[in-house]
């Protein structure tokens, strides 16, 4: 190789050098952490006439307005680090995630306690208002009125961070004062060793008698043979235990029904022998205690006896809290009167599992009780009639629709005394069950319905069946059934309040065919795609 | 000043001033291609991808005029730049860009092989960008923007292989360019269409798009290409 040669790989190589090492002083451009983070959707969750979703990654709520269908709105909401729970509050227009927070491990994370986040989605300009509720509660419970809510862990959710973990710990957050010292208030309840199933929030209630006639949100916490009645109102205070296992017999508690204008609930547990009457009654508080309670439980057995499956409640035409227990061991159903505890029992001929009241509106006087058998799979289901049910003279009025399929489960249309039968676990093969008529039409769908909605008025059943790229739609009233051809296949449906069609399509980036009501044709259907993206170039960590 | 940078420099001092001399330099147009990649990345371009772009240049520049023995010329280069990523460990990402560029480059010889030269251009480019969940059943959101670009530039050209005339002025000389140069681009508005699946007769429902923000594809890069000089 000539002295040339040998000069110029030198220089090349020098070059080559120079120029790496040039380079390498600019290399400290790292991409923050944050970008690196594993991503959660959680949803969609429906509000009133919106669509809710969570990321986690980019720590936000994204919320899709469809108030205006030919013009949805995307709205975002930043909130706490790694969400882990969402539910919408029952005034379908505030929105609660639950966040787990953060350690901060390498440079560029933040530590972030866990948090419980108020989200107004009507109101794009508010900041969602952050609650320390100091452990990451993976379950929540809110209140009718939607001013208490109550987080807790749920039996399976182990957080593997952490050093002790306390599953009997709750969170009582009062929603509607400033989050403070004060609030939320951390108790652990009295455990006998087990762990809580969940938690049920009374409506508000004045307890008679007391000398605070304050209305009283009652949060009873539900675990095996144990029942325990916190006051989360006053949620510094005491929490009472009531245990259900003292005759030796295990009750697990499933179900409560309320009766607030008596202040009292009533308890349905597996295994048990009778519906518990938990009456909150008036008591002097202990003077030594300052948390002490002004109440006392008082327990009764309803008397309906042989086990109770389902309970279901309802005020009658004249105002009275009714309650009905089904007993499929003595194949009765109990109808008891909340105010005056008399009861009345009614002879099945079927062991009834399975409590449903028609109309399913809380603003109508339900008419008639669908009972059905949903265990043995029977292939027919009960009317009973509740107007005059008490009544001696007029008797008990019980009648029996007899169909083709067994009974698998049955799910009543809102505001209509229409329930839609299904007979398959595919949800193949459907019924309509006109509760009025006692009839029943058959409904034949092209799969297995993964998802459907009913209109919120229940003029419209609205099905998806996932892998085919259709939306179906039967009108309640003429049993007239129509689809819309969709460019992609649906995940979930919703029928929002402001009558819109809402399809989501499962996307992690977002997809959504919005249809202003369930009669539109497909011309005025409208596809958003990418809101889960939305300004993703503009986000900084 | 971090130690590398300043050997860096040193290294580069005493290579140029290792050579000397030069012949006559009266080449009419010269050619190159090559690549490189980006040094930095805006913050918008995190959202892509954390390695920068790859980049493949092209580039041509006439003989204008010479002064004070320094040789001006006008540039002009074609180049492209790509680069996949991962975005939150389950979006896949693709970003594109293209830019046509024209310019002038003044260039001063060092030695019959070693020349320094600074440029500066301007012109049109295009980004793209693809995001993709492969969980996700749908197509992936993809969308493209014109916007304008500017560059500017310096560098060292190495042209070790050498033809002469037979009245001594060079013919011909191959050899290396690295240069280093800033490139600064308008950022571009990205909305959230979904990729053409190719379904041109289609009838669909019409899509509302979400904006995605402005994309800044700026970036200080380093090219290194092969250079003909004629």
């Amino acid at each position: 190789m000539t002295r040339f040669m040998h000069r110029a790989l030198f220089l090349l190589a020098t070059a080559g050098a120079a120029s790496a090492s040039l380079g390498a002083c600019f290399l400290d451009d790292e991409r923050p952490i944050a970008w690196e983070r594993s991503r959660v959707v959680l949803g969609p969750v429906a509000l009133k006439d919106r669509i809710a979703y969570v990321d986690s990654a980019r720590d936000r709520v994204v919320s899709v307005d469809v108030s205006r269908p030919d013009a949805p709105a995307v709205d975002t909401f930043a909130i706490g680090r790694q969400a882990i729970f969402v539910m919408p509050a029952p005034d379908g227009q505030h929105l609660t995630v639950i966040t787990r927070g953060e350690e901060a491990l390498v440079e560029g994370q933040i530590d972030e306690e866990p948090q419980l986040w108020l989200v107004d989605t009507a109101q794009p300009d508010a900041q969602p208002v952050a609650f320390p509720i100091g452990s990451p509660f993976d379950r929540l419970a809110i209140s009718e009125d939607g001013r208490i809510a109550v987080a807790y862990f749920s039996a399976g959710g182990a957080d593997a961070d952490g050093f002790f973990r306390n599953p009997n710990e709750l969170a009582v957050i009062h929603l509607d004062e400033p989050p403070g010292a004060a609030n939320p208030v951390l108790k652990t309840v009295r455990s006998f060793g087990a762990a809580p199933d969940g938690v049920v929030l009374s409506p508000p209630m004045i307890i008679p008698g007391a000398a605070d006639d304050t209305p009283r949100v009652l949060a009873f916490v539900l675990a095996p043979n144990n029942l325990t009645v916190v006051d989360a109102t006053y949620p510094e205070r005491n929490e009472v235990s009531i245990r259900l296992d003292v005759g030796g017999v295990p009750s697990l508690p499933r179900e409560i029904a309320f009766a607030p204008a008596t202040a009292t609930a009533y308890v349905r547990s597996d295994q048990a022998r009778d519906v518990l009457e938990v009456r909150i009654q008036a008591e002097a508080p202990a003077a030594e205690n300052p948390n002490s309670n002004d109440y006392r439980p008082a327990l009764a057995e309803l008397g309906a006896g042989g086990g109770p499956a389902d309970i279901a409640v309802y005020d009658d035409a004249a105002g009275r809290r009714m309650v009905l227990a089904a007993t499929p061991g003595t194949r009765e159903v109990v109808v008891i009167d909340a105010d005056t505890a008399e009861l009345a029992t009614v002879a099945t001929p079927d062991p009834i599992d399975r409590i449903l009241l028609f109309p399913d509106d809380p603003e109508l006087v339900p008419r008639v009780a669908v009972l059905a058998s949903l265990g043995s799979q029977l292939p027919r289901v009960h009317l009973l009639r509740l107007d005059g049910i008490t009544d001696e003279l007029v008797g008990a009025d019980l009648g029996t629709v007899t169909l083709d399929e067994p009974v698998l489960d049955v799910v009543p249309v809102p505001g209509r005394e229409l329930g839609m039968i299904v007979h398959d676990d595919e949800r193949t093969v459907l019924g309509l069950l006109d509760v009025a008529l006692g009839a029943v039409a058959p409904l034949q769908g092209v799969g297995r319905l993964d998802d459907y909605d009913f209109s919120p008025d229940g003029s419209f059943l609205i099905g998806a069946t996932q892998g085919v790229e259709r939306i179906g739609f039967l009108d309640l009233a003429s049993l007239h059934p129509s689809d819309v051809r969709l460019d992609d296949a649906p995940a979930q449906v919703f029928s929002l309040q402001s009558g819109a069609v809402y399809i989501d399509h499962g996307d992690s980036l977002g997809q959504a065919t919005i249809l202003p009501s369930p009669a539109a044709p497909r011309s005025e259907a409208l596809v958003l795609t990418g809101f889960l993206m939305a300004d993703i170039f503009e986000e900084r960590f | 000043m971090k130690p590398t940078t300043l050997a860096a420099l040193c290294l580069a001092t005493s290579l140029v001033t290792s050579l000397s001399g030069h012949t006559a330099h009266a080449e009419r147009f010269e050619l190159g291609m090559g690549g490189g990649g980006s040094l930095t990345t805006t913050d918008s371009m995190h959202a892509l991808d954390d390695s920068g772009l790859g980049i493949f240049t092209m580039h041509g520049a006439v003989h204008l005029v010479s002064t004070a023995g320094v040789d001006i010329l006008i540039d002009g280069a074609f180049e492209s730049g790509t680069s996949a990523g991962t975005t939150f460990q389950s979006m896949s990402t693709e970003t594109g860009v293209l830019l046509g560029l024209v310019g002038a480059r003044a260039r001063y010889h060092l030695s019959n092989h070693v020349a320094v030269h600074g440029r500066a251009a301007v012109g049109l480019g295009s980004v793209s960008i693809e995001i993709l969940d492969p969980a996700s059943r749908t197509p992936p959101l993809a969308d493209r923007a014109l916007g304008g670009s500017a560059y500017v530039g310096a560098g060292v050209d190495f042209l070790p292989i050498r033809r002469l005339r037979p009245d001594g002025r060079e013919r011909m000389a191959f050899g290396l360019r690295a240069e280093l140069g800033y490139l600064a681009m308008t950022p571009a508005e990205l909305v959230s269409t979904h990729a053409d699946e190719g379904n041109g007769d289609a009838i669909e429902i019409p899509t509302r798009a979400t904006s995605l923000g402005q994309l800044d594809a700026s970036a200080l890069g380093l090219r290194v290409t092969f250079l003909g000089r004629f």
